[in-house]
């Protein structure tokens, strides 16, 4: 097992085509991962993400001769689960019940990183406000936000995934960037209005 | 995530259960194959197109335009190889769309994707003009295909189907002498009378063998018979490779082909 755990993916692709047995150990590579992917990026609930989950990794199954070895195995992975949701987004959305985005500390401290401090201080402040303004952001915008600061991917990874030049790529982000401040901006006005409305009343 | 311990052993058992095998590695390789095979095609297809628009422009009757047209930008407008461009401007397309289908093409700017395609199509197209495949493909193919699909595929020959204002353009049915039998391109036959200087006779006389395409300045002869038709100038439909033939052209048609076209100007006005 230990020797199984050093091996690297593409090893492990390699081995999986000799013996489908090995699959289960990239499976338990990235079940966490791509679970967590699926979830942020449809909000769908527990059961389907798992439903769509065993469709991803049967689809990366019979690709797996198709696994380009220039690519990270996780970059080709992430692009085959993207494809799948985002195809089939429309369907998950009428599916979604429980709106409950997994927005850990990370999140934030990413993407105040790339703020300025007083934003990043008003965005500790709201953290729960950030699975709202995620969910009211443009997909598009969602799915490389998710990607930087979630998935904490790179720009050459989240290129490959998306299959989008860099440059696009960080187009995408600095636009996503403005387009989620904006949103929670909006989304603290607000929160402000009825702040006050209910002070006046009582 | 309990639920998710155990997800790994239901998709191995998945796989087993309904004996899902990956797909063939050939599978994979004639696909992307495909892609770049059917980008590599359409960069001929275009760069032909480009030949043939190169081969169009450059041996266009800018010569004559004035009496083609009237005026040189309704010349232009009239004899752009509409067709050619068009399928050029769709073949660029195609050749986008499938190499934005193979593995690394995403990494590419889509400006650097369309302008790469353009300028290959551009240098392969010069490249088969200047071995003369534009002329070429224009006479196997082209001129192959029934007349009423010339025009639609060379602009030019519009002007060239005006008896009346003494443009003609058909096929030798048979030649003799100074007269030949010409079918045009709507069917009718007409006697055709040369009025060409020896010189010019000499010049032009390899060019008229049956079934050439070629066309015609002069005038219509009703007083000899209705479909009768006197010609001043003979150019076969399309002058072969590149601008040498044009410059021979204006060394055998000389000034003088202006005072001609004035003269015959001034007869059909007369006429008129």
């Amino acid at each position: 097992m230990q020797d199984i755990n050093e091996k690297t993916d593409e090893e492990l692709v390699a081995l999986t085509l000799k013996n489908q047995d090995y699959f289960l150990y990239l499976v338990r590579r990235y079940e966490r991962k791509l679970f967590r992917y699926i979830s942020r990026i449809s909000n769908l609930n527990q059961d389907d993400v798992e439903d769509v989950l065993q469709d991803i990794f049967v689809k990366i199954y019979k690709n797996l001769n198709g696994f380009d070895t220039d690519l990270k195995f996780s970059s080709w992975a992430y692009r085959i689960t993207h494809n799948e949701v985002i195809s089939n987004y429309r369907k998950y959305k009428n599916k979604i019940d429980v709106i409950s985005f997994d927005t850990d500390g990370n999140f934030i401290k990413n993407i105040s990183d790339e703020l300025d401090i007083e934003k990043a201080f008003k965005l500790v402040e709201l953290k729960k406000e950030v699975d709202q303004v995620l969910d009211k952001i443009d997909i598009k915008y969602k799915e490389v936000l998710i990607l930087r600061f979630l998935e904490e991917k790179s720009y050459r990874e989240i290129s490959d995934i998306l299959r989008k030049p860099e440059g696009t790529i960080a187009t995408l982000i600095n636009r996503a960037k403005k387009e989620f401040l904006k949103i929670l901006e909006r989304e603290q006005n607000y929160m402000k209005r009825a702040y006050n409305s209910i002070v006046r009343v009582i | 995530m309990e639920k998710i311990n155990k997800l790994a052993e239901k998709i191995i058992s998945r796989i087993k259960t309904e004996e899902i095998k990956p797909t063939s590695r050939w599978r994979f390789v004639v696909k992307d194959s495909f892609f770049w095979l059917a980008f590599i095609l359409s960069v001929v297809i275009g760069a032909m197109a480009v030949s043939v628009i190169l081969n169009t422009l450059l041996n266009n009757d800018w010569d004559l335009s004035l009496q083609l047209s009237g005026s040189l930008f309704q010349f232009v407008v009239i004899t752009l190889p509409y067709f050619w461009l068009i399928l050029l401007g769709g073949f660029i397309i195609i050749a986008y769309l499938n190499i934005k289908h193979t593995k690394k093409a995403y990494r590419c700017d889509l400006k650097i994707i369309v302008g790469g395609v353009i300028l290959i199509s551009f240098l392969l197209g010069l490249t088969f003009y200047n071995l003369g495949l534009a002329s070429s493909l224009d006479k196997k193919f082209i001129q192959k295909l029934p007349p009423r699909f010339h025009q639609m595929i060379d602009s030019r020959l519009e002007v060239w189907q005006e008896p009346q204002r003494g443009f003609l353009i058909g096929e030798i049915q048979n030649f003799s002498g100074n007269s030949l039998e010409l079918r045009d391109f709507k069917g009718r036959f007409w006697q055709i009378a040369l009025e060409l200087e020896a010189e010019e006779l000499n010049f032009i006389e390899p060019l008229l063998r049956t079934n050439e395409k070629i066309r015609l300045m002069g005038s219509p002869n009703p007083e000899k018979c209705e479909q009768c038709f006197s010609a001043i100038m003979v150019r076969p439909l399309n002058l072969p490779k590149g601008d040498m033939i044009h410059e021979q052209f204006r060394e055998v048609f000389p000034q003088d082909l202006q005072g001609k076209i004035i003269k015959r100007e001034s007869i059909i006005k007369i006429q008129e």
